[in-house]
């Protein structure tokens, strides 16, 4: 639960940001660029995110769907 | 002369799906993109001594991905996902002692294993003034194995496009057959299912950096356990959290951007774990990009972990010598190669990934001799048209 | 974190929300003047007062906007076919640095005007919301479309307008 009022926290500083700068629609050019997507190589990033499922006991925190595989 | 336009706009419509709230990404993709990448993995061999009477040579694996995003009439987008993966190799069957009470491992029977697995999914998403709404649906099958699940969400802008919330739902139905399963007294067919929710706020700070947050939860039921191992028992019910923020800043002087992403996870199995990954996206000229990444792992073991198997110990009670469920650390460490040649680019990446009991950050009660280390490479090409 | 100051810090977040936009140009206003330099160096300034009595079409525009670089060559093709009836067509480019616009207009050109305003303060002042957004002024110097994004269809869309207005709509 101590976690969970962190992350309560944490999303209304992060909203509370938003009072702070506003960037226009005409200021978006560096945000717009390729490499500062969340997932600039979708299929790298379903990749990984399948090798390090069959590897590791964790999984999630992202959006990218999946199905499952019986990797043993 | 194409070319300008061409690059431009690949790069601009293969980030529109992607990118946090900014004016832009209420627009569909303005191209159709097209993507295709092949990969090869291999685990290292084990050693002599982790493994003294059995194969050492672990799993090799050729992965074929495909995409396709292309704008279909004036709000939406199709996005169609498909990959075909062969295996081949073995995996860890039962662990037992030495002489000495060390653990040591035995890899699956002389002739290994050899498995396919296909995936394909679809999916849709609508645009409108302020928001998204996605939807997929999806099918993998393997010689074993077979999973069905679908996904939607939705996104919404909000402070002038500062702030972005995204609310997912999915859900997956797995049935799983072993292979040799009356030959080896394996289960015969068993299935589970798995259901999860998201939550996520993306937030433009200002010109050159955004920050996200993403919470997950996911309940699992059914059969959890690994059919293939001698000795494996789990629950039944497995529930798993996790919450993951990523942190993008773009360096002008450089002209690069910078990537961070740190993930905590928890499940009802006793698991903790912390993930935190770095990645450098350097320009080099208009058309060639190098992206140095590395990568930290740490987890911690599975409340009913053991790393030599007790034929003893009654299947009702839970057990698994799973490397996959002890406590380790890993480090990856990778490197990718972009090159723009304006309709197509092209795309190489070599990572190496190395995991270690030594490298957790929990306590470690009881090593796995099974731990993997492993060599990547990738080569992928994208076109627009 | 006290209850109090949770309440507090809500009230905060939802007014932030709530009164964010300000002032934008809509359909009936007349189009605010402004003067911006060309982007191209040599060339002209530009004035929309000076176009009074023409059918002015204004689009806001950058390098780094995909569905921008999809509708500029549609945009020439229009102009081409309607400057004769009195249509001026006017691309505002808001890259900073101007380098980057320059480029883009080096493999693509247009023969329209081509002003560049790097610090964005003619779509502060038009309240500009999305990008690309762009405005059709009548004859008169008022607003009678202002049109956010640009999609598949859209340029049929604009073509009618343009046509409506020209003659005398």
């Amino acid at each position: 639960m101590h976690k969970l009022h962190l992350f309560v926290f944490f999303l209304i500083s992060v909203c509370m940001l938003s009072a702070c700068t506003q960037v226009r629609s005409w200021e978006r050019g560096y945000l717009a660029k390729k490499e500062m997507a969340w997932d600039p190589d979708s299929l790298e990033g379903a990749l990984n995110d399948h090798i390090f499922f069959s590897k590791e006991a964790s999984s999630g925190g992202n959006s990218t769907a999946g199905g499952g595989c019986g990797c043993n | 002369m194409k070319k300008y336009r061409s690059r431009s706009l690949i790069a601009l419509s293969t980030s529109a799906l992607a990118l946090p709230g900014i004016a832009l990404s209420d627009s569909p993709p303005v191209e159709t993109t097209l993507a295709y990448k092949f990969s090869n993995y291999k685990e290292d061999d084990l050693s002599r001594s982790e493994a003294p009477f059995s194969d050492l040579e672990r799993y090799d694996i050729d992965v074929h991905q495909f995409q396709l995003l292309s704008p279909v009439g004036r709000n939406m987008a199709l996005q169609v996902y498909a990959s075909h993966e062969t295996l081949t190799g073995a995996s860890p069957w039962f662990t037992s002692s030495d002489t000495n009470g060390n653990p040591i491992v035995s890899l699956s029977g002389a002739s290994g294993i050899s498995d396919k697995r296909s995936e394909l999914s679809v999916g849709g998403r609508y645009y409108m003034q302020n928001g998204t709404i996605g939807a997929n649906v999806g099918y993998s099958e393997e010689d074993d194995y077979k999973a069905t699940y679908f996904g939607i969400d939705g996104v919404r802008n909000f402070n002038n496009d500062m702030t972005t919330v995204t609310i997912g739902f999915s859900f997956s139905s797995d049935d799983i057959f072993p292979t040799d399963a009356l030959l080896f007294n394996r289960v015969i067919s068993k299935d589970k299912r798995s259901a999860s929710l998201a939550f996520s706020v993306s937030q433009v700070i200002n010109q050159i950096s955004t920050i996200q947050s993403t919470v997950s939860i996911t309940e699992l039921t059914g059969f959890l356990s690994d059919p293939y191992k001698l000795r494996d028992s789990r629950p039944e019910n497995k529930t798993q959290v996790a919450w993951a923020t990523s942190y993008r800043r773009f360096f002008d002087s450089a002209n690069a951007a910078l990537h961070i992403n740190y993930r905590l996870y928890h499940d009802d199995f006793g698991i903790d774990s912390q993930t935190l990954e770095f990645a450098w996206h350097q320009n080099l000229n208009s058309s060639w990009q190098l992206v140095p990444s590395v990568r930290y792992y740490s987890q911690s073991a599975a409340d009913f972990f053991i790393n030599i198997d007790d034929f003893l110990n009654p299947l009702t009670n839970f057990q698994s010598s799973d490397y996959r469920l002890s406590a380790f650390g890993a480090f990856s460490g990778g490197l990718s190669v972009i090159q723009d040649f304006g309709e197509w680019s092209a795309n190489f990446t070599a990572e190496r990934y190395v995991s270690d009991e030594k490298y957790s950050t929990y306590a470690v009660a009881q090593p796995s001799t099974a731990l993997t280390r492993y060599f990547r490479i990738s080569l992928g090409i994208e076109f627009a048209f | 974190m006290s209850k109090l100051s949770k309440i507090q810090t809500f009230l905060v977040l939802f007014a932030s929300i709530a009164f964010h936009s300000a002032f934008a140009v809509e359909e009936g206003d007349a189009a605010p003047d402004f003067t911006l330099p060309s982007i191209q160096e040599g060339q002209a300034d530009f004035t929309l007062s000076a176009m009074k009595g023409k059918t002015v079409y204004i689009d806001f525009w950058a390098s780094w906007c995909a569905p921008c670089l999809k509708s500029l060559p549609l945009y020439n093709e229009l102009y081409h076919k309607y400057k004769d009836q009195g249509l001026e067509m006017v691309a505002i480019s808001v890259d900073n640095p101007i380098e980057d616009g320059l480029d883009f207009l080096l493999d693509t050109p247009l023969d329209f005007i081509l002003p560049a305003d790097p610090e964005g303060d003619i779509p502060e002042l038009y309240g500009v919301f999305g990008m690309p957004t762009s405005y059709l002024i009548g004859p008169d110097g008022t607003v009678r479309m202002v049109h956010i994004g640009f999609r598949d269809g859209d340029i049929e869309m604009v073509e009618e307008a343009i046509k409506s207005v020209l003659s005398g709509g």
